[in-house]
């Protein structure tokens, strides 16, 4: 079955989203918001996206679609960009950057992730060109930020230093020289050829001073109000937000396709102090589609009202306020929101029977508690036996997984995630379920990866479920409820 | 002006409310709503109607829940399992383990559901809501969650995390019943408050039949 082959290019060598995609294309997208709502202008061809802001919805997207994030990411950009565009994906700007410029230079199109092992061990193998490349862009921009302590000729100084260096000890590229550290590189070098070369090498999706110019939104839709009397009860409060966020809708022309990720409400109190509060979607949010109730929006602002008025009222308790301070005005912003066009929906609506996954996103933005799902997983170890997903995101699996869960029917329904250590229980208390060893051939002393499980019956006849370890101490790790 | 329907003509109380139920009679080519499959159990639960909230004794540690978990069996709607337990998580390949499609059953962490959660009460996205021990549940919170199931046709388990008696009892429950697993071969039900009331043994075979 076709299915059934792994790509060369699918072996992961590291697990995890990618933070960021660097986009090259001839053919300028008159939406550069597509992918998230934080974006960078890095050159005139090239955009810089951060994509793990909307990390949950395109997990989820990708789950319901039952394809790879290739494939998603694919149909996304070729509707923005044509077929002529290269994308990379990577956990640091400037690896996408690197990647990019040695996709770039062999012509190559289409989407790589730097998360592939594939494509890992070619970053690997690349050379000097492909790593000093996108330097003469990233002098511009620190140069035009008035990055701390940066200077064009010494910048320009220290970049022949380091060639005539490599020249002299023959390196065929960065990796050639990982075992030297940023500290080293920028004792030698000065800090921004160091930062540069941590930026390289780092794992982690922080940008330890990437110089990152976020593209404004076109319109940053806000609204203002100066309350006419001081107000702190919610009915009030709702009505007038109720009305602002009608507002903010005429200030997008009515555009069905704009989905908001995050608000801000700037409230006035009435000691004039000034405080910013957010109000966050999980899924991308359509105000448009909520008119004239806005109950969603109005949930989340609930929610922060209602911590706000108990911090405030903690706060000044000592003065002599009726109740809490109330506000004097406030301002709502749209900071952050994705352009993503009805055509892009219906891609993805491939609802199945009768679970309406778009009212799961809408009722999941409501709340202020995570609705949480659950997929198995094919492994025999109790605790990896299965993963949380986001909700929606649960497709058909690839394998029977009724019988790879069949191993746990006499687990409990609820478990401890922190096991607790308990006495040696008798005997005749317990009784022997089964032995599970995790991936034994990972670890230094594979017999402490041995787990023995039993259930565990007290005097009054409550049952939990306990394992001994190698070492013979007892862990009780759930309750048969 | 309208003449008073005759089934409404006496003035008395019961009969207002047999005539109110009469109206509301199951439609009789409709299946049972809730079926686990188990005989002896579903018998009990055949007259279980949209809107109904049925309120279950299990104390933690006899394994009771799988009682309960018997009726998420067979081509459920979607539905939502609110926990809350101390320390305790979902320990998702059981359930499945159980026979459980875990694309329709979700779960949410709440200790105060109706003040936590009041939005997913007020919309019917979950047509079975398992309120599994709340921390907080007055009578109040009772009323508006058994008028929001009849107005949204939703049924509505609410798990006590004790054994449940007529000396204190719940006129918003259709249907209330104790279940713990006794010895290593059965469970027992005790049922308080139903059409037949009275003990059920069912051997662990039964529960344990399909799974896996």
């Amino acid at each position: 079955m076709a299915n059934s082959v792994i790509q060369l290019d699918q072996l992961s060598a590291g697990d995890g989203f990618p933070a960021y995609v660097a986009i090259h294309s001839e053919q300028l997208s008159t939406n550069p918001f597509a992918l998230s709502p934080t974006v960078m202008q890095w050159s005139g061809q090239i955009l810089i996206c951060r994509v793990n802001h909307c990390r949950q919805f395109w997990l989820a997207r990708q789950q319901r679609c039952a394809c790879t994030l290739e494939q998603l990411f694919e149909r996304v950009l070729c509707h923005h960009y044509g077929n002529g565009y290269i994308a990379v994906f990577a956990n640091h700007p400037w690896q996408c950057l690197v990647y990019l410029a040695y996709q770039l230079r062999q012509k190559s199109q289409g989407i790589c992730f730097l998360q592939s092992r594939l494509n890992r061990n070619i970053f690997k193998s690349l050379g000097w060109d492909c790593w000093f490349a996108p330097q003469q862009v990233l002098a511009i921009h620190l140069e035009t930020t008035g990055a701390k302590r940066f200077n064009t000729d010494s910048f320009r100084a220290r970049q022949s230093q380091l060639r005539r260096f490599i020249n002299r000890i023959g390196l065929a590229g960065p990796f050639a020289l990982q075992q030297a550290d940023h500290h080293a590189i920028t004792r030698r070098f000065e800090g921004w050829l160091g930062r540069v070369w941590r930026w390289t090498f780092d794992n982690s999706t922080e940008l330890h001073g990437f110089p990152w110019l976020a593209l404004d939104q076109p319109v940053r839709p806000a609204v203002k109000r100066d309350l006419e009397y001081p107000v702190n009860q919610w009915p009030y409060i709702e009505v007038l937000l109720r009305e602002d966020f009608e507002r903010l809708c005429e200030q997008f022309n009515r555009d069905d396709s704009e989905h908001i990720n995050r608000m801000l409400w700037q409230i006035t109190l009435f000691n004039y102090q000034v405080i910013d509060v957010e109000l966050s979607f999980r899924h991308p949010y359509s105000l448009h589609r909520e008119i004239p109730d806005f109950k969603t929006a109005l949930y989340q602002a609930w929610y922060v009202y209602a911590e706000l008025i108990g911090k405030l009222q903690a706060r000044d308790k000592d003065l002599d306020l009726p109740d809490a301070m109330p506000f004097v005005g406030w301002r709502v912003e749209v900071c952050e929101r994705i352009h993503l066009p009805p055509i892009l929906w219906d891609l993805f609506a491939n609802e199945d029977g009768d679970i309406n996954h778009q009212n799961l996103f809408d009722l999941q933005n409501k709340l202020s508690i995570p609705i949480e799902s659950y997929r198995s997983q094919a492994n025999f170890y109790p605790e990896q036996s299965f993963q949380k997903t986001p909700i929606g995101g649960v497709a058909e699996s690839g394998y029977d997984e009724y019988q790879w869960s069949a191993s746990s029917s006499q687990r409990p329904l609820f478990y401890y995630q922190a096991a607790d250590e308990i006495e040696v229980p008798a005997a005749r208390q317990r009784f022997f379920l089964e032995r599970c060893s995790s991936q034994w051939w990972l670890h230094d002393d594979p017999q402490s990866q041995i787990k023995d499980y039993f259930v565990l019956r007290d005097s009054r006849g409550r049952a939990s479920w306990v394992y001994r370890n190698y070492d013979g101490r007892w862990y009780r790790q759930g309750e048969y409820s | 002006m309208a003449s008073i329907p005759a089934q409404f003509a006496d003035s008395c109380l019961s009969e207002h409310l047999v005539s109110a139920r009469l109206l509301n009679r199951p439609r009789p080519h409709e299946g049972p709503l809730l079926r686990s499959g188990i005989e002896s159990l579903d018998s009990h639960f055949a007259s279980i109607k949209p809107g109904d909230l049925i309120e279950w004794g299990i104390p933690p540690g006899l394994n009771g829940r799988l009682i309960p978990v018997q009726f998420l069996k067979h081509a459920i709607p979607t539905s939502i399992w609110i926990y809350h337990h101390h320390g305790l998580g979902v320990f998702a390949s059981s359930w499945i383990s159980h026979g459980i499609d875990l694309q329709r059953l979700f779960f949410i962490r709440s200790a105060k559901p109706v003040r936590e959660l009041r939005p997913l009460f007020l919309e019917d996205t979950f047509k079975r809501i398992i309120i599994d021990s709340p921390k907080n549940f007055s009578s109040g919170d009772l009323a508006f969650v058994s008028q929001q199931a009849r107005k949204h046709r939703q049924i509505v388990f609410l798990i006590r995390h004790y054994f449940l008696s007529q000396k204190q009892g719940n006129p918003y429950a259709s249907l209330r019943i104790n279940t713990w697993q006794s010895g290593n071969d059965e469970f027992s039900l005790h049922v308080i408050k139903g059409h037949t009331t009275g003990k059920i043994r069912i051997p662990l075979r039964e529960v344990y039949a399909d799974d896996g």
